[in-house]
């Protein structure tokens, strides 16, 4: 068993784990966020991104351990009130479908604009191909992405 | 007060009463799973309700499952239109089972069809109650008062009454049994842009699936599941799951099936835990022993053999005979014979199967993701031997079903584990592996098709199609097929069923899903045949614009194909058009393919305009749609709808495709069961019908051409014709 200190959000969680506990269930079912999605557990889906200092990563894949000392950002702390940008874009575009993927689409495409205020379609490809949509709502994804950069 | 009169149904039944805080409740009932369904609906009063309260805002309960297809917002709209309700006060609940509130299931693109008149209905009476209501208190007479957002007006407009101040004394009055509708021109709510109900929670994480369900006292369970869908349990030992810190205990679980040889609940073995993950990694240290049973002798292509050599027979049923078709067929002087194989398909729902149990002696809640509430229920009683009664169900949002979420299997099982857990409240989530390997999988499917030509004519048309149906014989399995609508002298539509030991299940638009492809492929290759344009060739001989019924053997509402051969010339017509069909393509690597459907009335066409780059990379640049589905209520989940169905149709030319060895599934997770991704996302040119046509239902209709239309642009640039699926000589550029 691990004791860890993760900051989710700003806010510190304290918990023990199983050593190898991957980062996805430590925020699931320790901190109780249920934003940040299980797919698939091996890092193809994407619906477990999250920002780890910033940076997108497959919650699934990442060690809870590690990501002890960092900030990790998930959906719920995307923005105080819902209103980030591409949250607005994405009720504007009605891009949901099922929506279950929406939270990894979200977090991979806020780390997009975050480097790229103004991505073309193939910045978006590339950086959108790893969160996988069952619903097929990609096209969506697309004008709210570019809705988002472009009203900032 | 409640109007109870013997000469309405029990559908016209309407129960009003004022609430304690000053508003109107109306329970009503929805028609339930009564003829389309296998299964006849529950013995509830009441199934839904509206409610006014005495702020005016409206609440509904939606009694059918959303699972992404848009239907928690396009049901309340009709009743809110025909209400006159202001929209933004207007609040959406999702029903629960239990003692008063049942289900529906989401199946067959019926909801906006079976829901169309009732809701409406619903919705003008209420009207007339709170018109009846705002005349007394202004004392003239109802004539000329109308509603409009959330209000109701005199004549003139020169008064006005909110709903909240008139909820109250409107429950007094009587339900009228006549109302009249508006007319589509009056629509202010239907067919108007509406974001779609659940936006704003999806967006910030706060929607909660059924794997999301969070509960006090909860543990969470993790199954290890027979290999082969015929498996048992000879022995396991638990000594080191038990071992891993946060493992509290394993349990056995038995199958459940309703009829031998289609298990529901497969025999497995369940670690329980404190956590998910200690519950996985409990299970990954378990050490079970199975008698793998008949299945391990059969591999995918045993199944493929088994079908080839049924075509070789003539067919159990037929389910078409005009004509001759055979004889013509032996002395056409131009023959063109095909075979098809189409693939097992997956379902792929990204929220993983999973469902929260707590059943005691008496009692059984349930909070899960269904497309099929109700159902569970019937069968939590069979199974568990308590009452409907004190078995509530909850259902979750959706992630994703098409068709997954109608089997209930994985609702008794939680439920069977909470129970021999002693009644301990049980999360129960599978894995990728697990959703993959245990699916209810589109069934495989094995088609010969003989087509007798004549000069520049199609005289005879003979299609034999094989599978394991989902029913007992042809009922699933013909639609597409048996119901052509063509004009052809001679058509000869048989069917043989065969066994597998794999298991299988509704997958969106069922039948549709391979018949369509087949038929559209064979008319497709016909005309290149022929050498005439296949737009020509689906015109031609679809005859004239006329509506037609197509009586086939089978029962219900299935034996009596009604299609309206306009309304799907028109969707033909428009892709054609859009795509500027006849004008020739600018490069010669490009190839443009038609295909289209009639699926229980609604009508869909769609053009593919490709590139076919080196190496036999595909590069789809637009798809072209066109889909008539009657009145539009949510237009823009329509074309959501339309979008969606569109990737699907890609993911299976080129990805969806799941084999087995020795009873045992070769695909685990989304690396060999690969899915399109944002950068196969072709444009798309989209075309709603819009008409006054009764709605028809448009989760299902707008898949089934996309694929054909794709191979046949593939065929069109290539030459090749594809008959198997996935295609693997090709890639997605």
């Amino acid at each position: 068993m691990a004791n860890i200190t993760l900051t989710i959000n700003e806010t510190d969680y304290t918990i023990d784990v199983l050593e190898d506990t991957p980062l996805l269930w430590a925020i699931r079912d320790e901190a109780g966020l249920t934003g940040t999605k299980f797919g698939c557990g091996k890092g193809f889906c994407g619906s477990c991104t999250v920002h780890l200092d910033g940076v997108p990563v497959r919650s699934c894949l990442i060690p809870a351990k590690s990501a002890d000392g960092a900030k990790v950002t998930t959906i719920e702390g995307l923005s105080e009130e819902g209103d980030h940008p591409l949250q607005k874009a994405w009720v504007e575009e009605d891009v949901s479908q099922c929506g279950y993927c929406q939270a990894g689409q979200l977090m991979a495409a806020a780390a997009l604009l975050k480097e790229n205020s103004n991505p073309s379609d193939e910045d978006i490809n590339q950086a959108m191909s790893s969160i996988m949509c069952r619903c097929g709502t990609y096209s969506r994804i697309r004008k709210a992405i570019k809705r988002a950069a472009e009203n900032g | 007060m409640s109007k109870s009169n013997s000469t309405l149904t029990r559908l016209d039944f309407l129960k009003i009463s004022a609430t304690a805080t000053g508003g109107l409740l109306v329970s009503f009932m929805l028609p339930g799973c009564i003829s389309k369904h296998k299964e006849p609906a529950l013995d509830y009063d009441f199934n839904a309700y509206l409610m006014v309260d005495s702020h005016g805002y409206v609440t509904i309960k939606a009694p059918v499952p959303d699972m992404g297809q848009g239907t928690k917002t396009a049901l309340p709209m009709m009743v809110a239109e025909e209400l006159g309700a202001d929209w933004e006060m207007v609040k959406i609940i999702q029903a629960e089972t239990g003692s008063e509130f049942g289900g529906q299931s989401a199946a067959g693109s019926d909801s906006v069809r079976d829901y169309w008149n009732p809701l409406r209905k619903v919705g003008a009476q209420v009207r007339e109650l709170l018109i009846a209501a705002a005349a007394t208190k202004w004392q003239i007479s109802r004539q000329g008062c109308t509603t409009k957002n959330g209000k109701v007006y005199n004549p003139t407009g020169s008064k006005i009454l909110e709903f909240g101040v008139l909820a109250e004394s409107a429950a007094e009055f009587e339900v009228p049994d006549e109302v009249v509708f508006k007319s589509p021109s009056e629509y202010s709510i239907i067919g108007k842009q509406i974001s779609r109900v659940d936006a704003k929670d999806i967006i910030t994480g706060k929607a909660r699936y059924g794997i999301d369900v969070i509960e006090p006292d909860l543990y969470y369970a993790s199954v290890e599941h027979a290999p082969t869908f015929t498996g048992e349990v000879v022995d396991y030992d638990d000594s080191d799951a038990l071992n891993i810190p946060g493992v509290v205990e394993v349990v056995k679980i038995n199958q459940v099936a309703f009829q031998p040889g289609k298990p529901e609940v497969l025999n497995g073995i369940a670690v329980i835990a404190n956590s998910t993950w200690a519950a996985f990694k409990g299970r990954e240290a378990l050490k079970v022993n199975w008698d793998l049973g008949d299945g391990v002798r059969e591999s995918s292509e045993d199944l493929l053999i088994k079908m080839q050599n049924r075509s070789k027979d003539q067919p159990a049923d037929i389910l078409r005979d005009q004509g001759n078709a055979i004889e013509t067929f032996e002395n056409a002087p131009k023959k063109i014979d095909l075979e098809f194989e189409l693939p097992l398909l997956a379902h792929a729902c990204l929220e993983p199967i999973n469902c929260t149990a707590w059943v005691n002696s008496e009692s059984c809640k349930v909070w899960v993701p269904t497309q099929n509430p109700q159902f569970l229920v019937r069968v939590l009683e069979a199974v568990l031997q308590i009452e409907a009664d004190k078995i509530d169900v909850y259902p979750t949002m959706v992630g994703g079903g098409f068709g997954r979420r109608l089997a209930i299997d994985y609702g008794i099982e939680a439920a069977l584990i909470s129970r021999a857990a002693g009644g301990k409240k049980i999360k129960m989530v599978w894995n990728r592996e697990d959703n993959v390997k245990h699916d209810y999988y589109r069934t495989a499917n094995y088609h010969r098709v003989q087509i007798g030509l004549d000069d520049a004519k199609l005289t005879s048309w003979s299609h034999h199609l094989i599978n394991k149906p989902i029913g007992g014989g042809p009922i699933y399995e013909v639609q597409g097929a048996a119901d052509l609508p063509y004009n052809f002298s001679n058509i000869h539509v048989g069917y043989s069923s065969v066994d597998s030991s794999i298991r299988i299940g509704s997958w969106r638009s069922v039948a549709h899903s391979f018949n369509t492809f087949v038929v559209n492929s064979a008319i497709d290759q016909v005309a290149r045949e022929l050498d005439i344009d296949p737009y020509e060739f689906h015109q031609t001989y679809l005859g004239n614009p006329r509506k037609i019924t197509i009586e086939l053997p089978l029962r219900g509402y299935r034996g009596q194909v009604a299609c309206d051969i306009g309304r799907l010339k028109e969707v033909i017509r428009m892709v054609a058009e859009a795509s500027d069909w006849t004008k020739p393509l600018t490069r010669n690597n490009m190839g443009r393919g038609i295909a289209c459907t009639h699926f229980k009335e609604s009508y869909a066409a769609h053009v593919v305009v490709l590139e076919v780059l080196s190496n036999n990379r595909i590069k789809i640049h637009r798809i072209y749609a066109a889909l008539d589905c009657g009145i539009i209520i949510d237009p823009n989940g329509l074309r959501a709808q339309i979008e969606g169905a569109i990737m699907d149709g890609i993911s299976t030319v080129f990805y969806n495709n799941i084999t087995f060895s020795n009873g045992q599934i070769d695909q685990s997770n989304f690396n060999d069961l690969p899915w399109t991704r944002i950068t196969n996302c072709p444009e798309m040119d989209i075309q709603l019908v819009k008409n006054t046509e009764v709605p028809t239902g448009a989760g299902e209709p707008p898949y089934p051409s996309v694929a054909p239309a794709i191979t046949n642009a593939i065929c069109d640039a290539t030459g090749i014709r594809i008959k198997k699926l996935p295609a693997k000589e090709f890639t997605l550029a």
